[in-house]
């Protein structure tokens, strides 16, 4: 329909998914010329080329426009360079869909999510497909796999579905593709997961040339695909009160002990005092935390334990990732620059192996450093300079070795822009991170859920928020927040916190 | 046929007679004794003529040989009438060729409709499943500016046409004719122009929008010099904001034509096969047959060359063996009935030979008692005398009568022997009028000799010759009414006719065809005057043929007859054919002219006695 308001011209060559502007309140125009207008309005969030939503602050801008009169009617005639579409946070959701489009962690068989805003209509199919075949964002560069790549594409411009058999026939067009059953077995895995991930569609089909590509046919959604979501639920939660570890129900609402039956078998250490920021491996075979004054890194394992008191300075609280191993980040003592250390899982008194971060510039500080329950990316809260209250929240790819080591980080995708001072940051799921910080019309620290590449969610407002963690459920997860004065807040309705039990940490094995 | 025409080229004739085996052959075969039944049949067949004088014509009438001048281009004619294998085979082979042609046209016709129907119905499925699938794509695409919704077109139609569009479907999208939005994507295509379509097919299209089209026409095609036939499927497709385009999907039926193709080559090497086959067949059954046909007719053949004893071999019980028992019996019969007029006809010739030797002894006293009455008849009274002169008068005639018998049973017993000299024809003439001269005085006949002063020298026995020219004249002078009798001399290099015409009273048909039998009288009741024996013209006859000549007669009643001796000048020619009938009254100019013959060399033991 929109189509319709421009010159024919115009309309020709206008793709309105180029760039699209999230708007938020009124616009104002104003006629710069006869046939020449200035629109300025206020933008809150811009989907790119290719689809990512990156919530912004909410910032005027001023673009101008040519009109022309056709057939008695005002039609534009000319736009900016690159100009796609304007629309409100409203109209957003009537078009465009968030849609996950998946890479493939290949060393351990899992899907990595990745959520697009893509067009609503018949096109929704193809402009998915489309996007999966496209080259992997930098920001997971080396750290994820796809099949797709600049050397394939769509034979035709349409991933049609057929209406009976709901099938969605993916015509691909590569070199050597029929002759790379690897490439063809990534193919089937993403286009497979994310197609149908679609309503209205069932079944997905890859051909070259009108042949499937399939041996076993097309993909439904009992196939088995070779690759699995993660699905995380944490029936043990570790409340740390004083010295002492205790295991309780953390998907509780009331954060109650587990009964001691269930966990005669555990064995837990007692953490002294010193170190604080304590991190379980998921079977709580492992915990690692970081001295008070964050120049030490304890690790215990299976009743030995160990303190690494020369990794770093300013070091972050430790993080297990799904291979078991810790990572930390921090300044180094030789350069004092930002560092990213890991250290494998097995041996407790394993050297720290600093991992490469090139992006990250002297001055700067890592203040958070989590893992993605993929393994694929690491959440980082870098804060510009020392006493900078400017935080930025990165996620960047983790790329390891063909042996699965971690060796550097990808560049970073800054997640949420409008957040300004980060208090905690952890990964509530693959797609979605917890977040207790202050916007800049903040007054406080709140917390939301940040969906990577949607909008923020503000979870209930909390005085003295401190922290907040996502406890997985399998299902979701729920959130537990942390006020500075030691009280732990389950949430209680969509709006309330509920002040469960004291206690000086909730450690959630596996993160 | 042309035969008679052409006279004067015997030696030709002759030339091709010897070159060829089976004239060559014919006489030889005669002179093994078929001259009797030979004769008989020549005799029934011949009108106002002569049994043939040459023994190889008997041959001739049993085995008719070819013409000599058959045109070479029905030779195949000749050899199929004569063959009844070549009839068999040539009609198998030419009704198999029909009906193999009949079959091939109709089963070619079948299955090439039946590939045709085909192919439609395949290029039109697979065009509605195309079809189908390029709406949804155009459906589906994400993209709907110009260039979006171009590539999404050109990528459809590279897809639709596959990898080899040599092989497959030939695609071409275009606006339709109530397309008002604009060529928003331009025409593309992949194999096939635009301006090659039917320019009714797209037309066909916007008036019916919602069914394929289909046409079966041929194409130019792009990459084929020639073009080819092809199933043109158009349907509607709608794109987005570029509205109604026509979707044509060409299919080229060149594997149907190479499969047309092969089955054309195999129908031609099966028709042919087939009409080997059924010419192998037709000569296996025919030779079944004709075989033991081929065989009854070779015997037949042998027997009537005279080998009477031939026989067929009778095998088994069938129909062939049926045939060659009742052959068998027939030849029996016929040999036996031969043997016995053989047996009759020497016991009569015998008889009468015998009887003519006996009488001459007692007849020789008789005349010499009579020669002593009639000298003395003067001594006798006037009835004595009287019957003196008549004794002597009819011992006369009857030693004629006994001489002309010995001679004829000379000629029936073969016992003639011809003594040639080269004479003159005319003198001969002259010399026969000369000896009528009285009796023609006597009836007040005039006797008229055409002829050239130049001789006419013929290789002849001139006694006998001389004897048939003056039983000719004097019977023309006897019957000639006292109207002059002309007497032509004709010859040319090889042959000399001598015809003697009169004016008299004639003969009608019944009784030219009796006039040479022996003791034929044309009106018994009529005076003799000359008191001839009923055996003259019989011995002319047999005169005639041992020279290798023929002596014919023509007449019409109350206009007067004709008597024309044909004889070759050279004893190695013989006359092999009845010449032209004598002419008429009408035609007596022709006298002078020698009549068309055709000359075949005499048999081999004359040949021999040549120098």
């Amino acid at each position: 329909m929109a189509r319709e308001y421009l010159t024919s011209t115009l309309a020709s060559e206008w793709v309105p998914t180029r760039d699209v502007l999230v708007l938020e309140g009124n616009q104002t125009v104003e006629e710069q010329a006869p046939g020449e207008v200035t629109v300025t309005t206020p933008v809150q969030g811009r989907i790119d080329e290719q689809g990512r939503l990156t919530e912004q602050p909410v910032a005027p801008i001023s673009r101008s426009f040519e009109l022309q009169r056709v057939d008695g009617e005002w039609r534009i005639s000319a736009f900016p360079e690159g100009f796609g579409l304007w629309l409100s946070a409203a109209d957003l959701d009537r078009a465009f869909r968030p849609s996950t489009v998946y890479y493939l962690n290949p060393h351990l068989d899992l899907f990595v999510p990745d959520v697009r805003w893509l067009a609503l209509g018949d096109g929704l199919t193809t402009s998915l497909a489309r996007t999966q075949l496209a080259e992997v964002p930098s920001h997971l560069e080396g750290a994820v796999r796809t099949g797709g790549g600049p050397d394939l594409r769509l034979a035709v411009g349409a991933v049609p579905v057929d209406p009976t058999t709901q099938m969605a026939v993916v015509n691909l067009q590569g070199s050597g593709l029929s002759d790379d059953p690897d490439r063809v077995a990534d193919l089937r895995a993403q286009l497979g997961h994310s197609l149908l991930g679609l309503r209205g569609v069932s079944a997905v089909d890859l051909r070259v040339a009108g042949r499937s590509l399939l041996e076993d046919g097309a993909v439904n959604l009992g196939t088995e695909l070779g690759y699995e979501e993660v699905v995380r639920e944490t029936e043990v939660g570790l409340l740390r009160i004083g010295e002492e570890l205790i295991p309780v129900d953390p998907t509780r609402y009331d954060l109650r002990n587990l009964p001691a039956a269930e966990v005669r078998d555990l064995d837990l250490p007692r953490v002294g005092m010193s170190w604080t920021g304590v991190a379980a491996s998921a079977d709580l075979s492992e915990l690692a935390a970081v001295s008070a004054d964050r120049s030490e890194l304890w690790r215990w394992r299976d009743g030995e334990s160990e303190a690494h008191a020369g990794i770093g300075d300013e070091l972050t609280d430790p993080s297990f990732d799904p291979h078991g191993d810790v990572w930390v980040a921090g300044t180094s003592r030789s350069a004092q620059d930002p560092r990213v250390w890991v250290l494998e899982t097995g041996d407790v008194s394993t050297l720290a192996r600093p991992v490469e971060v090139p992006w990250l510039a002297d001055g700067e500080r890592v203040e958070t450093l989590r893992v993605s329950p993929d393994g694929t990316r690491a959440l980082l809260v870098v804060r510009a300079e020392r006493g900078s209250a400017r935080d930025r929240v990165l996620v960047a790819g983790i790329v390891r070795d063909s042996q699965g080591r971690a060796t550097a980080l990808a560049e970073p995708w800054h997640a949420a822009p409008t957040l300004v001072e980060v208090a905690s940051a952890r990964w509530a799921s693959t797609t979605d991170l917890v977040v207790a910080a202050r916007r800049t019309q903040d007054q406080r620290v709140a917390a939301f859920t940040v969906p990577l590449g949607g909008w923020l969610d503000s979870l209930p407002d909390q005085a003295g928020l401190v922290d907040v963690q996502a406890v997985p459920t399998g299902q979701g997860f729920v959130p537990v927040a942390r006020t500075e004065d030691g009280r732990l807040h389950t949430r209680d309705g969509p709006s309330v916190w509920f002040g469960a039990r004291n206690g000086d940490e909730l450690i959630v094995p596996g993160t | 046929m042309a035969s008679g025409t052409r006279p004067d080229i015997p030696d030709l004739r002759a030339g091709e007679t010897d070159a060829s085996a089976g004239r060559a052959e014919a006489p030889r075969r005669v002179e093994a004794g078929a001259a009797p039944e030979a004769g008989a049949t020549g005799a029934s067949r011949s009108t106002g003529a002569s049994r043939s004088p040459v023994p190889g014509h008997a041959d001739r009438d049993a085995a008719p040989e070819e013409p000599s001048d058959v045109a070479e281009g029905a030779w195949w004619y000749a050899w199929w009438g004569r063959s009844l294998r070549a009839r068999v085979i040539t009609t198998t082979v030419l009704v198999g060729v029909f009906l193999s042609a009949l079959l091939g046209t109709v089963l070619y016709q079948q299955v090439a409709q039946g590939l045709v129907a085909q192919a439609v119905a395949g290029a039109e499925r697979d065009a509605s499943q195309q079809v189908a699938l390029a709406q949804e794509a155009f459906d589906s695409t994400d993209r709907q500016d110009d260039s979006g919704l171009t590539q999404t077109a050109d990528d459809q139609v590279r897809s639709m046409a596959g990898n080899s569009p040599e092989e497959g479907r030939r695609v071409l999208l275009m606006p339709g004719l109530d397309n008002t939005r604009g060529a928003v994507v331009p025409p593309t295509g992949v194999g096939v122009n635009a301006e090659d379509l039917p320019p009714a097919l797209q037309e066909a299209i916007a008036a019916d929008p919602t069914n394929q089209q289909v046409v079966v026409v041929p194409m130019n095609l792009a990459g084929e010099t020639d073009q080819v036939t092809s199933v043109v499927v158009g349907s509607r497709v709608s794109l987005p904001r570029a509205g109604e385009y026509d979707l044509f999907l060409v299919y080229p039926l060149v594997r149907e034509q190479e499969t047309l193709d092969l089955l054309r080559q195999l129908f031609y090497a099966g028709g042919l096969a087939l009409s080997l086959l059924v010419a192998g067949v037709g000569w296996l059954a025919t030779r079944l047959v004709t075989g033991p046909v081929e065989e009854a007719a070779s015997v037949a053949q042998q027997l009537a060359r005279g080998r009477l004893g031939e026989r067929l071999p009778v095998r088994g019980s069938d129909e062939l063996a049926q045939l060659a028992t009742s052959f068998n019996t027939m030849a029996d019969s016929i040999q036996l009935q031969i043997r016995e007029l053989r047996s009759l006809s020497q016991l009569q010739q015998r008889f009468v030979s015998d009887v003519s030797h006996e009488l001459r002894t007692p007849l020789t006293t008789i005349r010499m008692a009579g020669e002593m009455l009639h000298m003395s008849r003067e001594e006798f009274s006037e009835p004595v005398a009287r019957s003196a002169e008549l004794l002597q008068q009819e011992l006369d005639r009857f030693e004629d009568l006994l001489n002309e018998l010995l001679e004829i049973s000379r000629y029936d017993s073969g016992a003639t022997i011809l003594e040639r000299h080269d004479e003159d024809m005319v003198a001969l003439v002259g010399a026969a009028a000369d000896g009528v001269a009285t009796l023609a005085e006597r009836l007040d006949v005039l006797v008229r000799v055409h002829a050239t002063t130049a001789p006419v020298v013929v290789r002849m026995d001139g006694r006998r010759i001389a004897r048939v020219l003056r039983n000719l004249l004097a019977n023309a002078v006897e019957h000639g009414e006292g109207r002059p009798v002309d007497v032509t001399v004709a010859a040319t290099e090889h042959v000399v006719a001598v015809s003697v015409r009169d004016h008299g009273i004639g003969l009608t048909e019944q009784e030219a065809a009796h006039v040479f039998d022996r003791f034929w009288r044309a009106d018994p009741s009529r005076d003799r005057t000359t008191g001839g024996t009923g055996l003259g013209l019989a011995i002319a006859q047999e005169d005639a043929r041992v020279h290798g000549g023929w002596l014919q007669v023509g007449s019409e009643p109350g206009r007067g007859a004709c008597f024309r001796l044909l004889l070759p000048r050279q004893d190695r020619y013989a006359v092999a054919e009845a010449p032209p009938p004598v002419p008429g009254p009408d035609e007596a100019a022709q006298d002078t002219r020698v009549p068309p013959v055709v000359l075949a060399l005499a048999s081999r033991a004359e040949e021999d006695e040549q120098p």
